[in-house]
């Protein structure tokens, strides 16, 4: 367990930290998109802004705990990634803002005069942000491989369909594995 | 569900500031995935449309291969599109920027680029209407917020009017009524005119024209593939049935996408229909020239889709039916109920359609003659007409994807899931605000279907995964029904990226597993070959 004073200045600043950091999410959009994806909180009518907010709520918290947890990041990361990888943006841009959290901490401890024990704090979510970084790169390279699966398979069953179906190719029958022995 | 914001909370998010770039001075992105693929040379000159200067481009190109005075041909060309069409005008004018329709966009909700807000994508086009055609645009110009007519916004519109579906989801939300799909739909006639269409509308399109479908399937191989079909119902029920073709004399003639003919899931729900028309014994033919219910046209121009409706009409003349059934299509629908009537229309043959089992009168097709087959279904069900056994589909825990033509350009809302209702036992709706007419796009209708734009899709279709995402995950739903053949060409890969395990499925593939025929075998298996339900897999297995 995480000692009490670490998750005292966690709580106190979480809210804080994570509005700008969902801040710098939104900085991938242009101005009037923001707008729309930071506002509409109905999620139904604004998926993205919901798997961007709720994205980074969850990954804090993935974050904030005593070690790196690498399937609860994944889990987290995984609805944000999964859009981001195919919105129009450079793979630096999709997955950059993970671990801005960093800058946002400290600037935060600085200007609260109360550098210290904190600083381990940043420190240690910070290092964690950069594992989680690496698991964003996984796991934006699965979504893209998806995609490019999903191309694949199209095109090449517009065209098998209609061939198996005309008669023009034969497939293998499928055989019992019995028989097979 | 949606909150509504208290009055303080909209004021604290007014933002007064300008954009850091005018939206006139962003320029389309046209990188490789970005645009659909244009058309070849050879569709265009079947068909005898307008062709590019050159051989074989890319929108991605600095040249596009158009003719020096393509600015005259457009204006000429908007001109010609203002005095023919009084909503054109109407449209042009009447906008006030009210801001409704602009995040009601599932490519403006799923990419966030601001020129796929309706309101913007319009106004690529409203801007040269006001420069060139409007008396204050013509002096104040961009005071106006006129712009005169240059290349960049040519690549605009060939960017922009080829990432909306035309799926009016826009237009439901609009204080005046504007229909922003026939906005597109005039940007995309004035595009035409240089021979700037995509492939993947063309092909099909020269297809139909000469095969009588989009896949340019030939009469034979289209018997071929029904005949097929009925062995694999014989195979599934024991019941053998032999459809005619081409007959004349019969009462109906059944007309429906080519898709159902040839792609899975679509497959399924053809052998349902099959099932369902030799329960009732019907008096039907089917027809290898007027072998396609879509009509690719509607994503060209209005004369396209006029040239390419009017087989439907001439076929159901030449057989002498009394009147045309048609399949589980999206725009083919909106074709029908909005402009064959007065294209080809009103009807010069047979009879107002009545159903010869329950002796409905289908008044609201008195002029095309031609009944929705879910409107037909649901009467059946409605009258007792139907042997059927719910418990079939009980492995299903089935939604319900109005697909945005029927749903909104014919009001189609009830009947298919008062069919969905009577035919399987586990149905659960999606969040209201994403159904009936207020429904989400597959996001690759009108034509986009294609994989040169995979990314495109998935986030367009975004909204709609996400409402099934949310029915999936609290009510277990493992199958999204519709009724259009390119939502059940679209649905799949986007359910395999957004929702993996949910399957998409035609209505009358549920229908045709819940009927009862008459001296079937014991079933075992449904439509696609697989056990009936899991229990029949697990007892297989021992």
């Amino acid at each position: 367990m995480p000692d009490k004073n670490f998750q005292d200045i966690v709580s106190s600043r979480k809210e804080r930290w994570i509005a700008k950091w969902l801040d710098e999410v939104m900085r991938s959009y242009p101005k009037e998109s923001v707008r729309f994806f930071r506002d509409t909180m109905d999620p139904f009518a604004n998926p993205v802004g919901a798997a961007l907010r709720k994205g980074v709520y969850s990954l804090f918290d993935v974050l904030a705990a005593e070690s790196y947890d690498r399937q609860a990041a994944r889990q987290a990361l995984e609805p944000m990634i999964r859009v981001r990888a195919i919105q129009e943006m450079a793979p630096s841009e999709a997955l950059g803002f993970i671990t801005q959290i960093k800058s946002i901490m400290a600037a935060d401890i600085k200007s609260a005069d109360t550098y210290g024990q904190q600083a381990a704090m940043v420190r240690k979510i910070g290092d964690h942000s950069d594992k989680a970084l690496l698991t964003a790169f996984d796991l934006y390279m699965e979504c893209k491989k998806h995609v490019y699966t999903l191309r694949a398979v199209q095109a090449r069953d517009g065209v098998r369909q209609l061939l198996i179906k005309n008669k023009l190719i034969s497939e293998l029958p499928d055989i019992d594995p019995a028989v097979m022995g | 569900m949606a909150e509504t914001p208290k009055p303080e909370e909209l004021f604290q998010n007014i933002d007064h500031s300008l954009p850091e770039t005018p939206w006139e001075d962003v320029p389309p992105d046209l990188s490789e995935g970005r645009f659909c693929y244009p058309t070849k040379k050879k569709n265009l000159e079947y068909l005898d449309l307008p062709t590019t200067t050159g051989g074989e481009w890319s929108p991605a190109d600095e040249q596009w291969p158009i003719p020096d005075n393509w600015q005259e041909i457009i204006h000429q060309g908007f001109k010609d599109r203002l005095e023919k069409y009084r909503s054109l005008k109407v449209f042009m004018d009447v906008c006030v920027r009210c801001g409704a329709c602009a995040d009601k966009c599932h490519f403006f909700i799923g990419t966030g680029d601001p020129k796929n807000m309706p309101v913007l994508r319009a106004e690529l086009l409203r801007s040269v209407y006001r420069n060139d055609f409007t008396r204050a645009g013509k002096i104040l110009k961009k005071l106006n917020r006129g712009r005169p007519l240059t290349k960049q916004v040519l690549k605009e519109w060939f960017s922009y009017f080829y990432q909306c579906t035309e799926c009016r989801r826009c237009s439901v939300y609009c204080p005046y009524g504007i229909d922003t799909a026939e906005v597109t739909m005039m940007g995309r006639e004035l595009l035409s005119l240089l021979g700037l269409n995509i492939n993947w509308i063309l092909e099909p399109v020269a297809n139909c024209f000469r095969t009588g479908n989009h896949l340019g399937i030939q009469p034979h191989a289209f018997k071929d593939m029904v005949d097929f079909f009925c062995d694999d119902i014989e195979e599934i029920t024991g019941v053998r049935i032999n459809p005619t073709f081409n007959r004349k004399g019969a009462e109906i003639l059944f007309i429906t996408p080519s898709g159902d003919v040839f792609a899975d899931p679509g497959t399924y729900s053809f052998m349902g229909y099959l099932l369902l028309f030799e329960h009732l014994g019907l008096d039907y033919t089917l027809s290898t020239y007027a072998s396609e219910g879509g009509n690719f046209g509607l994503f060209t121009s209005s004369e396209v889709m006029k040239r390419l409706n009017a087989k439907m009409y001439a076929e159901a003349r030449r057989l002498g039916v009394k009147w045309i059934l048609g399949g589980e299509c999206g725009h083919m629908w909106r074709v029908i109920h909005q402009y064959m009537d007065t294209m080809n229309g009103p009807a010069d043959f047979g009879e107002i359609p009545k159903s010869p089992i329950t002796g409905t009168v289908f008044e609201n097709a008195a002029s095309t003659r031609m009944v929705h087959i879910t409107e037909f279904t649901a009467d059946l069900i409605y009258n007792n007409k139907l042997k059927l056994d719910t418990s079939r589909n009980d492995k299903h825990v089935v939604t319900y994807h109005d697909s945005c033509n029927p749903s909104r350009a014919m009001g189609l809302l009830d009947e298919p899931r008062y069919i969905l209702k009577n035919v399987c036992n586990n149905f659960y709706e999606m969040p209201e605000n994403t159904i009936r007419e207020q429904t989400f796009c597959c996001g690759s209708g009108s034509g986009l279907n294609t994989e040169e734009i995979m990314e495109l899709r998935l986030l367009g279709g975004l909204p709609r995964a996400n409402a099934v995402k949310y029915v999936h995950d609290k009510f277990g739903v493992n199958m999204l029904s519709c009724i259009c053949a390119i939502d059940r060409a679209a649905l799949p890969p986007l359910m395999d990226y957004w929702v993996p395990g949910v399957g998409v499925t035609g209505i009358h593939e549920l229908v045709g597993n819940a009927l009862i025929m008459e001296g079937e075998s014991e079933r075992t298996m449904d439509l696609r070959f697989e056990p009936l339900n899991e229990e029949t897999e697990e007892d297989a297995d021992e």
